[in-house]
């Protein structure tokens, strides 16, 4: 007489989209680098979004006494060159940052993924359109067609159109690897015997086949955040971001170009933040890939 | 083989093509039109708005205007700039062949460090040098690269003076080779950073995944030195998929470029396309746009033809 002592095995394929459920979470944290990525992380966001509880400052009201001061009592990272006071820039700009970063990731995650495995699954012509239309979007650069788009909605974006500019012309490269996923999972028994049983399509793509595709998912949105951080800080470095007023370490580089040799702080807070953040990032990505897809190239292209 | 090749070059033809649609749909959706420019100037009248509107040939249907676009542009008439009046060829031919430059030398210095550095760091696996360097790297690949540029020109032009600060040649040197090399360094560093960061990390991986496979250890067996073994058998495997990451990589670098050429001033495309977005110049847009793809398109193609030219093990029919 066997016992089993352990516990059941969650064996639903939407165990994917809860990754604490998976034994590989023990195996990621064995990662140092991403311990500390997740550490230095939770960190920042939690700084910015406890920002009224670490500054008394605000960031927004600029005090033209007071502008490029050294640091001091009342300011720990002096004042920028309107007088606003750089720590609380700092803490209320990661918000701004981190919102950017991660919503469109989000963005680019979701439609990327769904294009990819539905065309994917689709095959035929239908997949071929939907590729070429794919291939049509990853032939331009990047940088030049967000330019360009941001140039003929006026040149100074919202947060919301930014966040929607970013994940929407940041998803190709996903949609072809989600879709190269599919095809190579579409060959299994599994989904011919699903089909003969009459499981429609969208069932047998959904429950079936997605939930093992998503590995290089989590890669790519892990590394997406920190790409997107990197994009939208040069975009505004160009002129063509965020509206100067919106505090985020992008505006805040940019407007600390003409001051670096008189208050070099200015430009190296935002600059060693983003650094950080997005060196934290990378190592949870690093981690990720090394426990779920180790031979993927995913997250090594970045705009800027 | 031979046959690939030309199914894949007729297959970027549409994609090319697709491309000008795409650009000269962007360029007309301007908010007021091509005749923008001319919309806030009181003198000029609707009528005089309308005989301009015929004169360049704006009053037919959309479809017309971009077949005659398309005619001239393959011909190579890409047009005027509205900013200085100047064919929009003349400009290109200008500003491209510095971009170029800037290019090539970003490459040279980005394979150049890389190749060493993935190199060591292989040899010397899990030694101190290579948490460090590994460390760095994932660093240089975070850091926001006008942040590092600023800093580089901060440091070397401003406070040291070693280095020019902005500029492809100085008023005050003649244009020789080491005035050039002089200019060069800083943009093309900055400009590299993120590629040495990452082509040495996949060299790295690269080199440890071929040092495991059986034929390198038949190579030892046979009594080869060391340095035979990795130079001759090891290297030449692990920069096969190597190749294709660094001919993928290098369009990017034509992106890259833009924010690169603004913090130093380099006269270059990515500076002209964001000088004409700023002017409402489109043309120059237009020109900045298809040129990019173009570049990407054919540095995407010429990688995969040559990734099937470089293995053996790859056969295309």
């Amino acid at each position: 007489m066997i016992e089993f002592s352990q516990a059941p095995i969650d064996r639903s394929p939407w165990r994917f989209l809860m990754p604490w459920k998976i034994p590989f979470f023990v195996r990621l944290f064995r990662h140092r680098l991403a311990l500390v990525g997740t550490l230095v992380l939770t960190i920042m966001v939690l700084g910015s979004i406890c920002a009224p509880l670490l500054t008394k400052q605000n960031p927004e009201t600029p005090n033209l006494f007071l502008t490029l001061s050294p640091p001091g009592p009342n300011h720990p990272l002096g004042t920028d060159d309107l007088g606003r006071d750089v720590w609380a820039r700092l803490l209320y700009g990661g918000r701004i940052s981190f919102l950017v970063g991660f919503g469109a990731m989000v963005i680019a995650t979701t439609v990327g993924t769904l294009f990819g495995a539905i065309s994917g699954y689709l095959g035929g012509i239908g997949d071929r359109l939907m590729m070429r239309f794919v291939d049509l979007l990853l032939s331009f650069p990047a940088i030049f067609l967000l330019l360009v788009v941001l140039n003929l909605t006026g040149g100074r974006a919202s947060v919301l159109l930014m966040i929607s500019y970013l994940g929407l012309f940041g998803w190709g490269g996903l949609a072809r690897i989600v879709r190269a996923q599919v095809l190579s999972l579409k060959t299994l028994d599994l989904v011919s015997s699903a089909r003969v049983a009459g499981c429609k399509p969208a069932y047998i793509l959904f429950r079936h086949v997605l939930p093992s595709a998503l590995a290089p998912v989590w890669v790519s949105a892990a590394f997406g955040v920190g790409g997107n951080m990197l994009a939208e800080a040069a975009l505004d470095f160009l002129g063509f971001g965020l509206s100067p007023a919106i505090p985020s370490w992008g505006n805040m580089l940019s407007a600390a170009q003409d001051y670096i040799v008189t208050d070099p702080v200015m430009i190296l807070a935002p600059g060693f933040a983003i650094t950080i953040a997005v060196v934290a990032i990378n190592f949870i990505g690093d981690g990720l890939r090394d426990a779920l897809d180790p031979r993927s190239r995913i997250g090594m292209q970045r705009i800027g | 083989m031979g046959r690939y090749v030309l199914q894949r070059i007729l297959e970027a033809i549409p994609l090319l093509l697709l491309v000008t649609v795409v650009t000269y749909f962007l360029m007309n959706i301007t908010p007021g039109g091509p005749l923008a420019v001319y919309l806030h100037n009181p003198k000029v009248t609707p009528a005089r708005l309308a005989i301009l509107a015929k004169q360049l040939g704006l009053d037919q249907p959309w479809y017309t205007r971009y077949f005659l676009w398309l005619w001239a542009l393959m011909r190579g008439n890409w047009g005027y700039s509205y900013f200085s009046g100047l064919p929009v060829m003349q400009l290109i031919g200008e500003r491209l062949p510095n971009t170029l430059i800037l290019m090539g030398a970003a490459f040279i210095i980005s394979f150049g460090c890389g190749l060493p550095l993935g190199i060591y760091v292989a040899r010397h696996q899990y030694s101190f040098q290579d948490h460090a360097l590994s460390f760095l790297s994932f660093f240089a690949w975070a850091m926001p690269s006008f942040f590092f540029g600023l800093i580089l020109q901060t440091v070397f032009a401003v406070k040291l003076g070693w280095l020019p600060a902005s500029g492809m040649w100085s008023v005050y040197h003649q244009h020789t080779l080491w005035q050039l090399l002089r200019h060069l360094i800083l943009p093309s560093v900055v400009l590299g950073l993120g590629s040495i960061a990452s082509w040495s990390r996949f060299i790295r991986a690269g080199i440890l995944e071929v040092i495991k496979e059986d034929f390198i250890r038949t190579a030892r067996a046979k009594g080869l030195t060391e340095r035979m073994v990795f130079v001759k058998h090891a290297l030449k495997n692990a920069l096969l998929p190597i190749i294709t990451i660094i001919g993928l990589d290098l369009p990017s670098f034509f992106g890259g470029a833009v924010i690169t050429e603004q913090i130093f001033s380099w006269p270059g495309m990515g500076r002209l396309f964001l000088d004409s977005l700023n002017e409402r110049d489109y043309p120059v847009q237009m020109a900045g746009l298809l040129i990019g793809a173009i570049l990407l398109i054919v540095g995407n193609l010429a990688a995969d033809l040559a990734y099937g030219f470089l293995d053996p093990r790859v056969h295309y029919d």
